[in-house]
Order: C-alpha cells, then structure tokens, then sequence
C-alpha cells in the first residue's frame, strides 16, 4: 500500500511506521477504513478538525510519532 | 508529513523556474555567510530552501513566502549548544521543526505565515504543547523545553 500511495504522490516511500489498533485508540483516535486504495484508513477524531489548535493535534500526533516501529524499505 | 530531505532528492522537485534563481541565491549566501554555525545548521537551512521550492509543485501543502521567512528566521535565532532540528513539511503548509532524540522523547514546533507557533513536546519529565509568543529572539518557553529534552538531569 506504501508503494501505491507514494506512487501517486510521485515519491518512493522509505518507510513506515507500524502502530496497533490499541496505540491509536489509547489517544482518543479513530481508524476508519475507507479501501482507498485497498486496506487503507483515515485516523479520524483529532481533537482540533480545523487546526485552530494545532498544539492539541501535534501532541497527538507526537504520541503516535513515540509509540510507532519504524520499519525502513529496501 | 515530508521531510526535506526526501523531496530534495526527487529530481521532478529540481526544476522549478520562477523560483529557481532566488532559491539558488539563497543557497549561496547561506553556504557562504553561516558557515561558521556548523555543518548541522547549514544543512538545515538548505532543507529548508529545498522544501520551499519544492512545495511548489506538491499538493500537500504551499509554503508561502511569509512562512519560509519565518521559519528561517526560527532558524537563526535557535540558542547555540543545541542541535539543528530536522525540517518538514506540515500538510497545512507550516514548517515543521523537530527536535527528536534516540529515547524518542521530543520536541516539535510548527510555525506559518502568521500566529504564534505552535508546540508539542514529550520530555522524561512530562508532556506539553500549547502556543508561545514569538518576537525577536527566540521564545523562552522552547529554550527552556530545549533544555529539558537535551539536559534532563541539568
């Protein structure tokens, strides 16, 4: 799927990082999958939708940053 | 999130006419006028050349003038005795700096065209984001939580 995405995007991707349902769950997010492309899903329930308070989403964001793998591609 | 090191090295993200020039003018004065910053925050300040002309061509997100210039001024402005953040891309368009350790404990601050930059820091002694107040010389409220991330024990 990182090939497709980072095809469209015009970039090979060098990685990913790997999280669980309970990582993303454990910071009040939602994974709802949408197969677009297949198997892909959006993490939705940010705490700011409109950014007004981006502080609130990047601690988010840094929560899910710390509990991720890091898996690098050949 | 892109960093700029990523879109630097796709070449389709080299050609971009109407910036090109100043861009490469930029490039000159930062190699040859803060040299004697380092190696780290010279590098930074290319990425962060690179990741404004490409966002020129990206659809994730413009970087406007007022947000590169900000940034770069964040940028010069960091206390020396700390380490050159990596540089990226936030889909909104605001430029992302990230202080990250191999503990993963973290500092990360994004800054646009306008407001006050925001942050979001996980430290060993705790957490913390809000906004600071940005004027002249680089916000207190980072220094002290660049401190925490680099010096816990200090």
């Amino acid at each position: 799927m990182a090939k497709e995405v980072g095809s469209a995007r015009g970039r090979e991707p060098r990685g990913r990082g790997e999280l669980t349902h309970r990582d993303v769950e454990d910071t009040g997010l939602m994974f709802m999958r949408d197969d677009k492309p297949p198997r892909h899903g959006n993490l939705v329930g940010w705490p700011s939708p409109d950014d007004t308070r981006k502080d609130q989403n990047k601690d988010v964001a840094k929560h899910l940053a710390q509990k991720a793998v890091l898996v690098l591609h050949n | 999130m892109i960093l700029a090191r990523q879109v630097s090295a796709d070449p389709r993200y080299r050609s971009q006419p109407s910036y090109a020039k100043a861009m490469e003018t930029d490039r000159q004065i930062a190699q040859l006028a803060h040299r004697s910053k380092g190696p780290g925050y010279w590098m930074a300040r290319l990425d962060l050349i690179d990741l404004l002309a490409a966002s020129r061509s990206m659809e994730d997100g413009t970087v406007l003038p007022g947000t590169f210039a900000r940034a770069r001024r964040l940028l010069d402005t960091i206390p020396s005795g700390f380490p050159v953040p990596e540089i990226a891309l936030d889909p909104d368009g605001e430029v992302a700096f990230d202080w990250i350790r191999s503990d993963r404990t973290m500092l990360s601050v994004s800054i646009g065209a306008e407001g006050n930059p925001s942050y979001a820091a996980g430290l060993a002694d705790g957490t913390a984001y809000g906004f600071v107040r940005w004027g002249d010389t680089f916000p207190s409220a980072l220094k002290d939580l660049l401190r925490r991330l680099y010096f816990p024990d200090g």
